[in-house]
């Protein structure tokens, strides 16, 4: 059970997402991978090299991303919904004060024990600290 | 050994004033600022612990021009992960170095683990002396962020 707020930014499949938000002018990706947002990963791993760094943990990528914004970049951050947990500080004491705009594409995770708490608060999590920078997909694959 | 500041000077000597610098958080950014002439471009990293190698290679992958991270050895440990993100993706502009004093001074000094002589994705640790408290930074995050902006569009 989830409280949601802003419906706009809760999708249902990644399926053309990379190809829209190139389209809107983000040319940067970093992440860690999610088996909800196999589409979207495996078509950013097609990007050509440079546009997309792999990072080793949540935390990292928005700290790549920041880096590609202050170089005038529009950057973009794939993740699970676990990975709110790693990157709330970074956004906290680092975007939001930097003034530094980072799109976060979030996969969401709610029906294993491990992931029902993140699952029923990553939303109001992003809302709370003031971040609307966000998509969550909310895919079907949420057993993998 | 040699003492922080001596330390920083080194760095902003070596590399110049065509450098785009990022200093940690803590100590590391104070200390910077209080010794960056006008013509260094910095971004002062004063929150999030730790991002400082990962912001300068998101900023060398999109410039030409020389980045150099000025990291501290609490930070390093904290992000361990970057260093093989830094050796396997870094553009040859981007340098990166740990200032190791053995602690975390800016919050009391408290010891950290001591650091392996080297690690990957690392130009140069420098052994530095605990000492000093340079004063606070005297400018706005989103401030900084225009600034960095600003000159690496031009």
């Amino acid at each position: 059970m989830r409280l949601a707020t802003s419906d706009s930014r809760i999708v249902h499949s990644d399926v053309g997402l990379l190809a829209n938000l190139l389209d809107q002018g983000y040319d940067f990706f970093s992440g860690v991978p999610d088996s909800g947002l196999k589409t979207f990963i495996a078509d950013v791993y097609g990007l050509p090299e440079g546009r997309h760094i792999p990072a080793t943990v949540e935390s990292e990528a928005v700290g790549l991303a920041a880096g590609a914004y202050l170089a005038g970049r529009r950057p973009c951050v794939y993740l699970q919904n676990a990975g709110l947990g790693h990157i709330i500080n970074p956004l906290a004491s680092l975007c939001i004060p930097y003034e530094i705009e980072v799109l976060l594409v979030i996969g969401h995770r709610h029906t294993l024990p491990q992931h029902r708490v993140m699952g029923d608060v990553d939303q109001q999590l992003l809302e709370l600290i003031g971040w609307e920078r966000y998509l969550i997909v909310e895919g079907k694959n949420n057993e993998g | 050994m040699r003492a922080r500041a001596e330390a920083i000077r080194y760095l902003l000597d070596r590399h110049g004033s065509g450098a785009l610098y990022v200093a940690s958080t803590g100590y590391v950014a104070r200390a910077v600022h209080e010794l960056a002439g006008p013509g260094h471009d910095v971004f002062y990293m004063q929150g999030s612990m730790g991002l400082a190698p990962a912001i300068g290679l998101g900023i060398a992958l999109h410039t030409d021009r020389a980045v150099v991270v000025i990291n501290g050895d609490g930070a390093l440990l904290m992000s361990l992960g970057a260093t093989h993100t830094l050796r396997d993706h870094a553009p040859g502009n981007l340098f990166h170095y740990v200032l190791d004093n053995g602690c975390h001074e800016s919050v009391g000094g408290q010891p950290c683990a001591p650091l392996e002589p080297g690690y990957p994705g690392v130009t140069e640790i420098l052994k530095v002396e605990p000492g000093g408290r340079p004063p606070r930074v005297k400018l706005e995050p989103a401030a900084n962020t225009r600034l960095v902006r600003d000159v690496l569009s031009a």
